[in-house]
């Protein structure tokens, strides 16, 4: 099976959040100052006294007020922006103060712009917007917009015909292709639905009758939003439906068996000993440095490790028989021939309490108690006890503590008692492996076979929770648990690559049978990622629209939507780190046939294309605000490959869009408070 | 200001700008007009003269260039006057997709009456603008006349104060013009201010109080209708059971000599083609089955329907105008 999830980035966490919204303040904060500006400019002067005296005091006031601050706050900065080249400042203090004033002369920009709107928000009303929301919801239906969504037949007629059959790629390819073909299908809907709205409404004149009514222009927006947002949903929960039953009865059993599920992972925190860099493995030159190799250790070395440290565990896997650990690595060969012989790697599980010099103590009881063949006599038992006690009063425990390990010990181990004379007990391997994990702390797997890219996995006992998750005296500093794996000599010269989440616990039960219950619900949660990126485009295309004709509202909204795609790229761009440099410098490059990665030699018009890039970075900064980080909403990946979505990824995907789009709403709301309905267009 | 007035207008200003800013067409120029409690005021003036230009602004649809507009004592951006506003545009341009009932509903909620209300009250315009038959047709198989009933239904659906028409008669038939020149009439009955632009001068003449003509954006005349149209230096006679005759002609002159007058004409009055067409109609509806057959009398002028039609003068009546000497 395939099932390897890869991040191009860390998965979002609730600590990411203070610093997103700085950097939200500070760019949403700039454009908002740049609005402020060109409204003191151009529509405060050209105000007439009358409208002018007509703004209440204490808003004139208020306003007054935040523009003070900001602008007080952006010279600060501007200030410290300038103390480089100051060479006696202290740079972290300049650069603090950057900051701070940067997101106060945000915040205060942002309340300036933001106040008439605040005000004008109050006087919404819930119904009105209702009633918007229904006209947009049927002006859709009855203009047939439904009957393109009928295309999605296509897939469930024609769909098993291109979907690859092999059961390893099976549940992947049919995810990807439903979740692909819905999103094309809706999202380009909405953005003509949306971008077409309210300028047809505009040049059609039917919008006079509604804004000659008590109707607060942005409640057309809000109107209009929701109505195709609601009709959205309906038609994406319907298709999501359909697909998931498509998807269910359309893979193959085995297929099923293999990926219909819902993982929810553990992760740790991956590092590297004996490599050289705690960071990284080694370099194998692939390309994409995504993952680390190591290798098995040359006779005189220290044998490489990773090491996946996890810092804390939820106790309820403490109850469970065993904790399911998978992973899924690359393999790099240096020698042909073993094609199909995996490479072998020892896995070495141990919690914070885990005595390095019981190693062998542990091997030693191990197959001691492992040989007895599942039958324990008094006597086995009573010296398996009290090699237990000698390590029990290593850990300076209290003699109560002490006492109440052992008893609950004795009883797990004579809980099966077999009769006869002299008394004998079952305990089975599992039971022996778990006692022992639960005793030392560790849990080994000395040669496990790997196969490239295929996700494997180790029933480890739980026992080794149990143990982790005991009151942590005597561990020190040392994290709850660690995973080290290495790769044995017999796969010496073989590389394995690991990354971060190449390796995770499974939290939710494998065994528990609602597998595909809960692929369901991913199926659904994947879907809420779409949604999302449907409520973006419909607001950005409404909300250019306020402005903008219904032609250039759907390419602006489009374009921005495909840039949120590139984004990544474009970002490498506007930090000068992609190869080669900005335009001016590709282009002094492009004439002079020069290699991307050579610095430009020093001429004036290097020196004048590298400083114009400067600028140019700067623009591409500030348009790089507008365009939404779309990627961070395609959650297909999950689904495809088996993963639960986490709903912190969902809660956090709907506050960043939805702070994505209020700026965009609230410059809606201005211009089509401004705009002359009936005026020229 | 006067505490009847409820329209009132400054200097009201508007120059079209294109998108550049750049001045394209001065469409009003310094307007000031008041407009009163209770009154029927239309707004007249050929085509292009800133009738429609006076009611946008008037509405909060265009933004004046100078000047300010005052409804309801607000000013016109203001939206909350719009409560007792209804307006009926110069196209009913309303959603083609619903129906006459959905149409009123959904006007009905943007101005939040509840559900009950709403239905009562679309029932009641329905009925009362014609559209019974129709009103599960959705709008865009409406002819224009259809549509410009539904439109002036949705402009009463909350019972306005101030109902603003910007040529409500065009593409009605002249008995659609009656009925809506009856309305206006009746609205103005119930106390209701209309505002309506023409220039159909019949129709100003038959309901407006007062005027206002618009030519190229100015005032040109302001002021009652009856006081406007006035021919101070003419005096007109009417009289019945007369035959026209030299005899009768002679006598007059006599008369009016002596009072130091002059006999313009005199002869049987004509009436107007609307109430020529108004009869025919009615009398087509008595006599179903009845047509026009080349070659033949058009229909028959009978005493009968003569007399009980109130808007024709009755055979016989002849008009004299006399024209004042001095
Ligand atoms: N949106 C517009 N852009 C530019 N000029 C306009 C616009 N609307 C009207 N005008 C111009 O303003 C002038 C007045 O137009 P308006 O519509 O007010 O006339 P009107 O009196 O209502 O005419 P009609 O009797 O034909 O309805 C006209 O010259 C017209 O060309
Ligand atoms: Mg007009």
């Amino acid at each position: 099976m395939f099932a390897v999830l890869t991040f191009d980035r860390d998965p979002v966490q609730y600590q990411d959040v203070p610093a997103q919204l700085f950097s939200w303040i500070q760019s949403a904060g700039g454009w908002a100052a740049f609005g402020v500006l060109v409204w003191l400019l151009a529509g405060y002067t050209r105000m007439r006294a009358e409208d002018r005296a007509r703004i209440p005091v204490w808003q004139k006031r208020v306003f007054a007020a935040s523009v003070g601050v900001s602008l007080l706050a952006y010279l600060i900065a501007g200030g410290a922006w300038l103390t480089q080249y100051v060479p006696r400042i202290k740079a972290e203090t300049a650069i603090a103060t950057y900051f701070f004033s940067l997101i106060i002369g945000g915040v205060g920009a942002l309340a300036a712009a933001g106040l008439p709107f605040a005000v004008g928000l109050s006087s919404l009303r819930f119904r009105r917007i209702w009633a918007l929301a229904k006209l947009s919801f049927k002006e859709a239906v009855r203009n047939r917009v439904l009957y393109g969504f009928s295309a999605i037949l296509l897939v469930f007629l024609f769909g098993s015909w291109f979907i690859p059959y092999k059961p390893e790629y099976q549940v992947r390819s049919y995810v990807g292709v439903v979740y692909w073909m819905m999103k094309v299908l809706l999202l380009v809907t909405a953005i003509i639905v949306a971008a077409f709205s309210i300028p047809t409404d505009i040049r059609r004149q039917t919008i006079h009758t509604i804004v000659t009514k008590p109707v607060e222009r942005f409640e057309i927006v809000l109107g209009r939003f929701f109505g195709f947002t609601a009709l959205m949903t309906l038609v994406l929960l319907l298709m999501t439906s359909v697909s998931v039953i498509y998807v269910l009865r359309g893979v193959d059993p085995a297929a099923a068996e293999e990926s219909l599920k819902a993982r929810e992972p553990l992760y740790g925190t991956l590092h590297f000993e004996n490599t050289g860099n705690k960071e990284k493995g080694t370099n194998v030159g692939r390309e994409w440095d995504y993952r680390s190799y190591i290798t098995a250790a040359s006779p005189n070395q220290e044998p490489q490790y990773a090491v996946w440290d996890f810092a804390e565990a939820p106790s309820f896997l403490a109850d469970r028989d065993s904790v399911r650990c998978e992973f899924a690595f690359d393999i790099y060969r240096t020698t042909k021939g073993f094609e199909n012989r995996g490479v072998s790697c020892k896995f070495e599980f141990q919690t914070a309490h885990f005595n390095e010099r019981d190693k062998d103590s542990y091997n030693a009881d191990r197959s001691r108690w492992l040989s007895k063949g599942g039958l324990f006599s008094q006597k086995d038992l009573d010296d398996w006890l009290d090699g237990y006690r000698t390590r029990l009063t290593n850990l300076s425990l209290g003699p109560l503590e002490l006492n109440e390990r052992l008893d609950k010990k004795r009883l797990r181990l004579i809980a099966q008692p077999l009769p006869g004379d002299p008394p004998q007990y079952r305990l089975s391997d599992a039971a022996i492996e778990d006692e022992l994990a639960e005793e030392y702390g560790y849990y080994v797997v000395p040669a496990k076979d790997i196969t490239d890219y295929h996700t494997l996995y180790i029933d480890v006992p739980a026992g080794l929770f149990r143990n982790a998750l005991q009151a942590r005296a005597g561990a020190g500093a040392r994290p709850l648990l660690q995973v080290r794996v290495s790769v044995t000599q017999q796969s010496a010269t073989q590389y394995v690559g690991m990354a971060k989440y190449d390796l995770y616990w499974r939290l939710d039960d494998p065994k528990s049978g609602h597998e595909k219950a809960a692929f369901t619900l991913n199926f659904y949660k994947g879907a809420f990622g779409l949604w999302l990126r449907l409520c973006l485009v419909i607001g950005l295309a409404v909300a250019l629209s306020t402005y903008l004709s219904g032609v250039i509202s759907m390419l602006v909204a489009g374009m921005l939507y495909l840039g949120g795609g590139a984004l990544d790229y474009i970002q490498s761009i506007a930090q000068g780190t992609a190869p080669g440099g900005g335009p001016m410098e590709a282009l002094v490059r492009l004439a002079n046939r020069q290699v991307a990665l050579i610095p430009l030699e020093d001429s004036t018009a290097a020196t004048l294309a590298t400083s114009t890039d400067v600028v140019f970075r700067w623009f591409i900064r500030r348009v790089l605000d507008l365009i939404p980080d779309v990627d961070r909403y395609d959650l297909t990946s999950y689904v495809g490959e088996g993963f639960n979505i986490p709903w912190t990824q969902l809660v956090l995907d709907c506050g960043a869009l939805s702070l994505y789009l209020l700026p965009w709403f609230v410059a809606a709301y201005y211009l089509l408070k401004w705009r002359e309905i009936a005026g020229p267009t | 200001m006067q505490k009847d007035v409820i329209v009132e207008t400054r200097k009201l200003t508007k120059i079209y700008r294109d998108f550049w800013g750049r001045q394209k067409k001065t469409a009003l120029r310094a307007l000031n007009i008041e407009i009163r409690q209770g009154e029927v005021f239309g707004l007249l003036g050929p085509n292009g003269s800133g009738k429609t230009t006076t009611v946008k602004l008037l509405l909060g649809l265009l933004y004046p260039t100078d000047g300010e507009a005052f409804v309801f004592g607000k000013p016109a951006a203001d939206v909350g006057k719009n409560e007792r506003i209804g307006y009926l545009p110069e196209e009913s341009y309303l959603y083609r997709f619903l129906d006459a009932e959905e149409t009123l509903d959904f006007y009905g909620r943007l101005f939040n009456l509840p559900a009950s209300q709403r239905r009562t009250k679309a029932q009641e315009l329905i009925e009362k603008v014609g559209l019974k038959a129709d009103r599960k047709r959705p709008l865009r198989e409406y002819s224009k006349g259809m549509r410009q009933r539904i439109g002036l239904a949705q402009a009463l659906i909350n019972d306005p104060d101030l109902i603003i028409l910007d040529e409500p008669t065009s593409g009605l038939d002249p008995l659609g013009a009656r009925w809506m020149k009856d309305l206006i009439c009746d609205l103005r009955a119930l106390g209701k201010t209309v505002i309506m632009c023409s220039h159909r001068l019949e129709d100003v003449q038959d309901v407006c109080d007062r005027i206002a003509i618009l030519n190229e954006g100015e005032l040109q005349a302001y002021g009652e209708v009856q006081t406007l149209l006035q021919d101070h230096r003419r005096i007109e006679l009417r009289a019945s059971d007369l035959q026209l005759s030299d005899d009768l002609r002679r006598d007059l002159e006599e008369l009016l000599r002596k009072h130091g007058g002059k006999l313009d004409t005199i002869g049987h009055p004509t009436t107007t083609l609307e109430d020529y067409f108004l009869r025919i109609v009615e009398e087509s509806k008595a006599h179903p089955g009845r047509r026009f057959l080349p070659g033949k009398e058009p229909l028959p002028r009978t005493e009968k329907v003569m007399r009980s039609e109130s808007i024709a003068p009755t055979e016989g009546e002849s008009t004299t105008r006399i024209t004042d000497r001095g």
